[in-house]
């Protein structure tokens, strides 16, 4: 839905008044961008909500909004109210969220994991402006996820890293912790200060020891990687990744309960796997 | 919708002639219209915004018991207020409350135009307007408490004439 300057305006200067309380007749042109910024952000959240009946797919529990139905044409004031109180209730799904990933989080002793979930999450609900500034994600989310997260801003960046998370989560804990830990530090002599996502590292670990036939616990030497390699190279990039994908699908329904989550979360390391390995 | 502010403008403006009638001042329609586009140019210098009615009526009602203005000058000096209060606006800025008030900061404003600029506008926007902003920019915040009133007494370096400097110019002149 588009909406003209002249219906936007009175919306952002009601909000430039609550921002001054009322103090201050005027604002910076970097103050007005930020506030027509928010009341973009807040209308397009509603709209998505809306669009996408985001209800369902966020949990019913913080729904406080009553639905648009796509095919209304509300008021800009009333679209902003309503994608105000959508934002809201995003923050309060994604923080309930947090909570439940944190009781049986680990980071399997990357700085970079824990630094960004554990210290920089709740910094981000301490500060998070859903009024004034809504697109500001604040975190830099050093951690890379599989899924693209950095083209969203504000809540949508925070709760979309946090769904990575959990499916993260979810998967590694299918496997024994120091059984992860080995595997990473097969990957990297220093684990603990690694800028890369554990999960894409781990699951490519183990689709190259089930290619190989063998045990998680042995060595695969150079030979065997050379291989894998060689019959990646005949199969083609395309036959890899079907290849991969399916290994990836007999492990979800075996150790993941078939989560559906995960199974599209970890197709994201095997594409890159394809072509790592027909390319090297 | 810019019309109907302005006309809401016009309408603010002129209705301050009633209070500053008492003093003497008074803007015609043309005066008024010629402060809201002075208004404008100045927003856009300062890279500002403004969605009430503007400072202009807030202004009025500040300065227009002070001795050093005049129906003359009326309008030159209420634009070049407007200037200045738009430029300090932006100027008086600290990380905890953002900017200064407006009425913080038009308090200020009188209280030196009158005091110690003795109506030299120069003098208001060169000097005095700038140790304050740079004692709030180094954490100066005791204005706050007085809603600006008072506040510049203790940041004033510059010396004044005062009895013992006027008789030793008048010796340098005289006698010297």
């Amino acid at each position: 839905m588009e909406y003209s300057m002249e219906e936007l305006v009175p919306i952002v200067a009601e909000l430039a008044g609550k921002f001054t309380s009322g103090d201050s007749t005027s604002i910076t042109y970097e103050r007005a961008e930020q506030l027509m910024e928010a009341v973009i952000y807040c209308i397009q959240e509603g709209e998505k909500y809306a669009g996408e009946n985001a209800g369902e797919s966020m949990g019913t529990e913080h729904r406080t909004v009553r639905e648009i139905t796509p095919t209304e044409h509300p008021s800009a004031k009333t679209a902003y109210r309503h994608g105000y109180q959508c934002v809201i209730d995003k923050v309060q799904t994604a923080r309930t969220l947090y909570h439940r990933i944190l009781e049986s989080f680990e980071d399997y002793g990357n700085t970079c994991l824990h630094d960004t979930f554990v210290k920089g999450i709740p910094q981000f609900f301490k500060w998070y402006d859903v009024k004034f500034d809504p697109q500001n994600t604040i975190l830099t989310l050093d951690y890379p996820v599989l899924m693209p997260v950095y083209n969203e801003c504000g809540i949508d960046a925070i709760y979309k890293f946090l769904l990575c998370i959990e499916v993260e989560q979810h998967f590694l804990h299918t496997i024994e912790s120091d059984f992860v830990q080995t595997m990473l530090r097969r990957y990297c002599k220093q684990p603990k200060d690694m800028i890369e996502n554990l999960c894409q590292i781990v699951w490519q670990d183990i689709l190259l020891y089930t290619m190989a036939g063998k045990n998680l616990g042995e060595e695969l030497t150079e030979q065997e990687k050379e291989q894998i390699r060689m019959t990646c190279r005949t199969l083609g990039q395309e036959d890899t990744g079907k290849k991969l994908n399916s290994l990836t699908d007999t492990f979800v329904e075996k150790y993941a309960d078939g989560d559906e989550a995960v199974k599209i979360y970890l197709y994201g390391a095997t594409r890159d796997m394809a072509v790592r390995l027909c390319c090297q | 919708m810019e019309l109907l502010g302005q006309q809401g403008q016009l309408e603010k403006v002129l209705k301050t002639n009633e209070y500053s009638k008492k003093y003497g001042l008074e803007l015609t329609e043309e005066d008024a219209r010629f402060l809201t586009v002075e208004r404008k140019q100045a927003l856009k210098e300062q890279r500002r915004v403004e969605f009430g009615t503007g400072i202009l009526d807030k202004l009025v009602y500040e300065f227009c018991d002070s001795n050093f203005i005049d129906q003359n000058s009326y309008v030159e000096t209420l634009a070049r207020l407007q200037d200045i209060f738009y430029l300090y606006k932006n100027e008086i800025t600290d990380e905890i409350t953002d900017e200064i008030t407006d009425d913080e900061l038009v308090h200020v404003m009188r209280e030196q135009f009158d005091e110690i600029c003795h109506g030299d506008l120069d003098y208001l926007a060169g000097t005095c307007l700038d140790i304050f902003a740079q004692a709030v920019r180094a954490g100066y915040r005791d204005y706050m408490d007085t809603d600006g009133r008072g506040a510049y007494e203790k940041l004033d370096v510059v010396p004044r004439w005062d009895y013992e400097l006027y008789r030793e110019a008048l010796r340098e002149l005289c006698w010297k």
